[in-house]
């Protein structure tokens, strides 16, 4: 059989692999003896490819109009996804290590964690009677005059701007002082500790080795003073850590150090995510915390003059 | 066969005969699953999306060649993943430990580059632009929109799907004759 036998519809179907068996290998024998019909055949595998490559093209068009109308909540999808723990450790990894060099990126996940943090709040009873107990507390600070601590300090502050050289010069070194031994950061290096790894992690569980990576690059953006994004790493580690299958033991001193860590973090930062005073009195009153003691230390410094002075 | 199976049966013979809301549909379901089951485990999000698309013109190609069937061995969300899975792995990404059953998609390599693509894509274009508008018009319902031969004849208001085939075998060899013109 030639060239001129074989239709137009037999050659599509045969580049096609869609040929019965027998006619496929046919018309694969005639092609080894016939050049026009390997020529005509292969003009048209030219046409066929060019309409398939048409059609993909069309196709890749249609899918970037798609993914331009659809990608709008791409975003706030990955930091949902994120917040709410559905990452396996590689990927919080990989979103630390975007906040930690995208500040915009970071203060967005911020935003949304705030927003949530609020949302589940809203949620809790004991929101409620807090509001209730920070009300009373307005009321009565109002009714005995003091309603602000910053009052009290008006008259220093005017009598500073009045003062002589001297006084003045005397006030800057006092200011500097306070910087340097109570502002947040100055805080957060006096308090903090070195992990003892052996301690804290047990060798044997597999889980452990990709959660003391994460807990030591935590450690690292805090003594580079990547504070915010040593608050994030501390921060999912909190929320990692009970969803890991560690023993209780380990589950506890690792809670524990990723909370105490995430609050010096907070403590350097100029915006602190979280409130400070509730979370130091959290894990003072943690029963066997093992950071209740300085906990408590830390909390007398934060509610110190010096340190509202400081900041 | 699981009913979920059943149903991607019968969305994928929608697929096959173009239905573009179909394709949408599909496209929005499964871009976000996507997505997070690579992100989760430390994929760049814009990796992810690049490699969705990339799936998505691979699931294409393989229902319109044929290489994807009913009936169906997995759901077709799971397949694009799989999909996903082979791109990721060529780029020397282990997914071996990773979650969930998703199968091994066997996806031929490119063998073709982004220009090669182009220039088939030129050709065939300029083939259409001088073949006469009822050709072009039924050569571009089939290859390019997947209609089927009933479809095609009701839209060109020929007498049957027979007659749309044969019509369609004309164009396509004055198309060929075009290359050589």
């Amino acid at each position: 059989m030639d060239a001129e036998n074989w239709t137009t519809e037999q050659i599509e179907a045969y580049l096609r692999q869609a040929l019965p068996a027998p006619e496929q290998a046919k018309l694969k024998a005639d092609l080894e003896q016939d050049e026009q019909l390997r020529a005509e055949v292969a003009a048209y595998q030219r046409v066929l490819e060019g309409l398939d490559a048409l059609q993909e093209e069309n196709f890749r068009a249609q899918l970037d109009s798609w993914s331009a109308e659809t990608a709008t909540n791409d975003q706030t999808a990955l930091i949902a996804w994120y917040l709410e723990g559905q990452l396996k450790p590689e990927g919080q990894q990989m979103m630390e290590a975007r906040m930690a060099a995208d500040p915009a990126f970071w203060e967005e996940v911020m935003a949304y964690q705030q927003l949530i943090g609020g949302m589940e709040a809203a949620q809790d009873e004991d929101f409620r009677s807090k509001l209730e107990e920070w009300e009373a507390g307005m009321a009565q600070q109002a009714n005995s005059g003091k309603a602000l601590k910053v009052v009290s300090r008006r008259p220093m502050w005017q009598y500073a701007a009045a003062a002589v050289g001297a006084l003045l010069i005397a006030f800057s070194t006092f200011s500097l002082y306070l910087k340097a031994n109570y502002s947040g950061p100055a805080l957060s290096r006096v308090y903090y500790e070195s992990p003892i790894s052996e301690r804290t992690m047990g060798g044997e569980n597999a889980e452990s080795t990709p959660l003391q990576e994460r807990m030591d690059f935590a450690h690292r953006q805090l003594i580079g003073k990547e504070y915010n994004a040593a608050f994030m790493a501390f921060d999912s580690l909190m929320r990692e850590i009970p969803r890991s299958n560690l023993d209780d033991f380990n589950k506890t001193l690792l809670l524990e150090q990723a909370g105490w860590n995430r609050l010096l973090a907070a403590t350097a930062m100029d915006n602190p995510p979280i409130d400070l005073i509730a979370e130091a009195r959290r894990i003072r009153t943690t029963p066997g915390h093992e950071y209740a003691g300085k906990a408590e230390q830390l909390l007398n410094d934060l509610e110190s003059r010096w340190y509202r002075w400081a900041n | 066969m699981s009913e979920s199976y059943s149903e991607d049966n019968a969305l994928l013979e929608q697929l096959r005969s173009g239905d573009q809301n179909a394709w949408r549909n599909l496209y929005e379901e499964v871009r976000s699953p996507f997505r997070l089951y690579f992100i989760r485990y430390g994929t760049a999000p814009e990796v992810a999306t690049e490699m969705f698309q990339e799936a998505m013109v691979i699931l294409n190609r393989n229902i319109r060649t044929g290489k994807l069937q009913a009936p169906l061995k997995s759901a077709l969300r799971t397949y694009i993943i799989g999909i996903g899975r082979v791109l990721l792995m060529r780029k020397g990404t282990d997914t071996q430990q990773w979650e969930g059953e998703i199968p091994e998609i066997p996806i031929l390599p490119e063998v073709e580059d982004q220009q090669e693509r182009k220039a088939k894509a030129q050709l065939a274009r300029q083939l259409l632009d001088r073949l006469g508008s009822p050709c072009r018009e039924l050569l571009e319902l089939f290859y390019l929109k997947n209609y089927v031969m009933e479809a095609i004849a009701r839209e060109l208001d020929l007498p049957s799907p027979g007659a749309a085939r044969r019509r369609k075998h004309d164009c396509l060899r004055k198309m060929r004759e075009l290359m050589t013109a």
